[in-house]
């Protein structure tokens, strides 16, 4: 199975980047060589990486992070001090179904979300949210490479959905998964068309136990495997998952 | 200059959708030949066209439309019975400046906007064309140069009440609008968003102008570029692509 172990942001200036996040998480920020590495101090949340790495310019990234904070307008606020930029607070209805969701930019561009559900006593990652052309298919390949389970949405949601008139491929527009142990984050999966980056913004970096034969196992799955990167002290594969996004596995 | 002919659309069955888009705008359904057209009695709205012809599958279609409504909550319902599919209710808001619309299908699955903008005439009408793209001022200075339509003036003081509330100058580039002089309708709207790259466009747009062979060349060294043009017995027409590679039609 795979771990997550890093959400890894390619950036310009990872000095600079890796500090607003630390500040807006409440993370510990160190220096690894050219990279900086900023960690949940309570041992919670997943590890974020900042390389000094080109990425390519998109319009919709196809992975981004969603955070969950205690009061989202404080976080709007707080966002704003620490460099980052405002793009829009976007509210949905679907029946009696509603929600608010601010979308906000880091200091390098990277588009992330900020929602406030009730007893969320800290601000953290929520999801790591993939733009996709097929949500289920695509959380099917990520549940099993996770070992987690792969359960389907709640009916009563879908049920609202029809009564409001909301019909295919709408219906099938999301899915998500989530570790047994209720541990952050969850994977979200939307219907949403998205930038095909050469390089990207941000990717995942897996650990495993058996490198060779989790790599065969996640091309049985539908992965295709990149390339392996022999290191001095590590050896890692670079994977792309059935929609293309890249991987790392450690 | 480019007149707008047609708003068209590639459909598996053109009867049905010209009556949901008939009924819908309150335009008139006729056959023409295998196609259908729906038309404004006022004469007044753009014309539809709707032609059996294939269409790729999208998810963020490259161009919609946004029809304005008196009343979108009524508009909505009616839209269910007549066929139409219900996407989601959206708000958007930045600092104090705030707008909703609804998103619906029509019964061939392309996505629209219903919107009940202040001040909205007592009748349905298509209020935009929109466009998604990568470069909105860019390709709205593209089309309203072929349409020889002005760029519609954003207020200063909105845009400071934007940067104000936190937006950075590069999504201030996000959006331009072109009208027809005097206030006409439809409107292009451009907006950077990312969209699906179909082989086949589900809609696209006609257009009409005097000398067709001058036009294609002061459009291409504006930017477009030329795919074919067809012989018809009574019709010859040039399809083109914008800038960001949308094809249009010039006859």
């Amino acid at each position: 199975m795979l771990q997550l172990q890093h959400v890894t942001f390619s950036c310009d200036d990872p000095g600079r980047v890796s500090e607003f996040w630390a500040a807006l998480l409440g993370y510990e920020r160190a220096a690894a060589g050219s990279s900086w590495l900023a960690t949940d101090p309570r041992g919670e949340d997943v590890t974020l990486l900042f390389n000094k790495l080109a990425k390519s310019a998109t319009i919709e990234v196809p992975i981004h992070l969603d955070l969950n904070v205690p009061d989202r307008e404080a976080a709007l606020d707080r966002v704003l001090q620490l460099g980052g930029s405002l793009v829009v607070t976007k509210s949905f209805e679907i029946g009696e179904l509603g929600d608010s969701t601010t979308i906000m930019r880091d200091p390098e561009g990277n588009g992330f979300c900020l929602e406030d559900p009730p007893n969320t006593d800290r601000p953290h990652i929520w999801n790591v949210t993939f733009a996709c052309a097929d949500p289920r298919e695509l959380g099917r390949f990520w549940a099993l490479a996770l070992g987690w389970p792969d359960e389907e949405i709640d009916e009563s949601i879908f049920q609202i959905f029809r009564a409001a008139g909301v019909g295919e491929p709408d219906i099938s527009g999301f899915h998500v998964v989530k570790a047994p142990d209720g541990t952050r984050p969850r994977f979200y999966f939307h219907r949403r068309e998205k930038s095909r980056p050469e390089s990207y913004p941000m990717h995942l970096d897996f650990a495993t136990d058996d490198r060779e034969t989790e790599v065969e196992r996640l091309v049985q799955a539908g992965a295709s495997v990149v390339e392996t990167k022999q290191g001095t002290n590590l050896t890692f594969t670079i994977l792309r998952d059935p929609e293309g996004n890249p991987f790392c596995v450690g | 200059m480019l007149r707008l002919l047609s708003i068209t659309f590639s459909c598996s069955d053109p009867e049905r959708l010209a009556g949901f888009w008939g009924a819908l705008l309150d335009y008139k359904a006729a056959p023409a030949g295998d196609s259908w057209i729906a038309t404004d009695p006022r004469g007044e709205g753009t014309r539809l066209l709707f032609n059996r012809m294939e269409k790729s599958e999208t998810i963020e279609v490259p161009i919609h439309v946004d029809v304005n409504v008196p009343d979108r909550e009524a508009e909505l319902n009616r839209i269910l019975q007549l066929g139409g599919q219900f996407v989601e209710t959206r708000s958007d808001s930045i600092g104090s400046f705030s707008e909703t619309w609804t998103v619906m299908r029509d019964p061939e699955g392309n996505g629209f906007c219903i919107q009940s903008p202040p001040k909205t005439p007592p009748h349905r009408y298509i209020g935009n064309v929109t466009f998604s793209c990568a470069e909105p001022r860019q390709l709205g200075a593209f089309w309203a140069k072929a349409l020889g339509w002005p760029e519609e003036e954003t207020d200063e003081g909105f845009l400071q009440q934007l940067r104000d509330a936190g937006v950075d100058e590069r999504e201030l580039s996000g959006v331009y609008a072109t009208r027809p002089p005097g206030g006409g309708r439809p409107r292009f709207l451009f907006q950077r968003r990312e969209r699906s790259r179909p082989a086949s466009y589900p809609i696209h747009l006609d257009f009409g102008t005097d000398d067709r062979e001058a036009e294609v060349e002061r459009l291409e060294r504006a930017g477009a570029s030329v795919v074919e043009t067809k012989e018809g017995a009574n019709l010859t027409l040039t399809i083109l692509r914008d800038p960001e590679g949308n094809p249009f039609c010039i006859g």
